[in-house]
């Protein structure tokens, strides 16, 4: 039998995410899945969990949740201000949490996303092979949250949490790694060089894409629409930057000029406003 | 070959044609990817837009040269069905003010009279020619020249589901409600994407659409005719 998470106070842009559906691009579905695959494997791996399996994403303030049987949940890494029944709790750690609790998430300053993750994830809609939330027809925001119950015995209550040593602060890194797109070529040295400097990301963001605050001059030309995927930075007549995230759209019209590995985008994607970085350029 | 390759990220491979909207190149494209679907087990999934095909591989690509020489091995296999035949669907709109707050504008701008826009929208056989946008977002060519117009410099912010939308050259259905940038000119009832079946769009890039001009009463018959399960879309083969 499943249980019901009771949803006490809705967090901001929560979302269920799971590694999202790729195959559906030639009818115009965004892949989805989790912004941080790391960390959301890292979390799923500690509850001996599927590394697929759903999580609940959310961005700076998290939800308050109650549950009404037994399980084991895993926060994020950065995620401070959480606590269980009223009681601080540590993150990166597997979190016994007893019938009848109240979970108050947390926020962070280091990080956009968070995480929580619960012992064989959350049970959802799926919808083309994924539980994660499909702008227009799963609305993950509002849907019902549920979860396997364990088993309460002994072995469960005593089992001492651990936790794993961390991995040093996302915060230091401030080079990201991006390849050339395919419209790489067309651009000229005053826009290479504009490229050298460094970038932050503007407010205007989504889990379809960041605009960057800073403008690159130019007059590539118009397109027809083409194939765009998750990680690539477009360039708009405008001269706006546009960093595209896991929902991007199939299709779109502005030149592909770099594209970031999953790695690379996982951490812009979790760089709070304002922190400056640069963008290293390798041939691919 | 007047197609090039190009690696895109670290799974990927673009397959470009020159920028253009031709027939001929949408049959080549969907030869080509069921092709390489069938002959190259290693590729996850392709997809295309009017002049290139995305090659998405299931792992990351560590030799793309020896990719590319198996790509255009295939390329050159590729056969071009002509005389094939397309699906014609019928699609009912209703092209009227109040369903679509755009149409007063794009009448006024392009100096045409409502008639003149049925007429000339109606009588047309649009192109799929391929899905992207949103999920079930048709791309359609074949838009009689006169009927084309600039999309608007600032979007919409809410564009409502089954809108039908001139842009460019172009036009296309609102599967779902949404910003966007093009003049919705009439509405149609008819869905085009629903994920809980199997093929969730019903449409695919070959096939035509026309357009069918219907009254607010018919519409309203259509409408609760689909509402009970009882509506089929008709449609015709037809030799292009």
């Amino acid at each position: 039998m499943l249980a019901k998470i009771e949803m006490l106070k809705k967090g901001v842009l929560m979302s269920i995410q799971d590694k999202g559906r790729s195959k559906h691009a030639s009818i115009g579905v965004p892949r989805a899945g989790y912004v941080d695959t790391k960390e959301a494997v890292k979390l799923n791996t500690l509850l001996g969990n599927k590394k697929s399996a759903a999580v609940l994403e959310w961005s700076m303030l998290g939800p308050k949740l109650k549950f009404p049987k037994p399980t084991y949940i895993a926060i994020s890494q950065h995620t401070v201000g959480s606590s269980l029944n009223g009681t601080n709790i540590r993150t990166r750690e597997k979190i016994f949490v007893p019938a009848d609790s109240v979970l108050k998430l947390g926020t962070s300053r280091e990080k956009m996303y968070q995480y929580v993750a619960i012992k064989d994830g959350f049970k959802t809609e799926n919808v083309l092979s994924s539980q994660s939330h499909l702008v227009g027809y799963l609305d993950s925001e509002n849907m019902e949250l549920k979860y396997v119950p364990i088993i309460e015995d002994a072995f469960n209550l005593s089992r001492p949490s651990f936790q794993l040593p961390s991995l040093g602060s996302n915060n230091l890194v401030r080079s990201m790694e991006a390849l050339p797109g395919p419209e790489f070529d067309l651009l000229p040295k005053s826009i290479l060089d504009a490229l050298s400097n460094y970038f932050t990301l503007s407010n205007r963001r989504d889990r379809m894409g960041i605009q960057f605050n800073e403008l690159v001059a130019n007059d590539l030309p118009s397109m027809l629409s083409v194939p765009i995927i998750p990680g690539t930075i477009q360039l708009t007549p405008g001269g706006k930057m546009i960093l595209l995230g896991k929902d991007c759209q199939t299709t779109g019209g502005y030149p592909r000029i770099l594209w970031l590995p999953e790695d690379a985008l996982a951490k812009l994607y979790q760089l709070p406003v304002g922190v400056k970085f640069k963008l290293k350029i390798s041939s691919q | 070959m007047n197609i090039h390759f190009k690696a895109y990220g670290h799974k990927g491979i673009l397959v470009q044609w020159p920028a253009e909207i031709k027939d001929s190149t949408l049959f080549e494209q969907q030869a080509f990817i069921k092709l390489v679907e069938d002959k190259i087990p290693e590729i996850d999934f392709a997809y295309h837009t009017y002049q290139e095909v995305y090659i998405e591989y299931k792992r990351p690509i560590s030799n793309l040269e020896l990719h590319k020489t198996q790509l255009k091995e295939v390329y050159k296999q590729t056969q071009i069905e002509f005389n094939q035949k397309s699906i014609v669907w019928s699609v009912p709109v209703c092209y009227e003010e109040d369903l679509v707050p755009d149409l007063k504008l794009y009448l006024e701008k392009k100096k045409l009279s409502l008639d003149a826009l049925i007429t000339l929208h109606t009588a047309a056989k649009h192109r799929v020619y391929f899905i992207g946008f949103l999920p079930g977002f048709l791309y359609l060519g074949g838009l009689p020249p006169k009927l084309s117009i600039n999309r608007k410099e600032i979007p919409s912010k809410l564009i409502k589901k089954g809108t039908v939308a001139i842009g460019g050259k172009q036009t296309g259905i609102y599967p779902q409600n949404s910003p966007g940038g093009w003049y919705g000119i009439g509405y149609t009832p008819i869905s085009f994407f629903d994920p809980s079946i199997k093929e969730p769009t019903w449409a695919k890039s070959g096939d035509f659409i026309q357009f069918k001009s219907v009254s607010r009463d018919e519409l309203k018959d259509i409408e609760s005719r689909i509402s009970v399960g009882n509506f089929q879309l008709e449609s015709t083969a037809y030799a292009s």
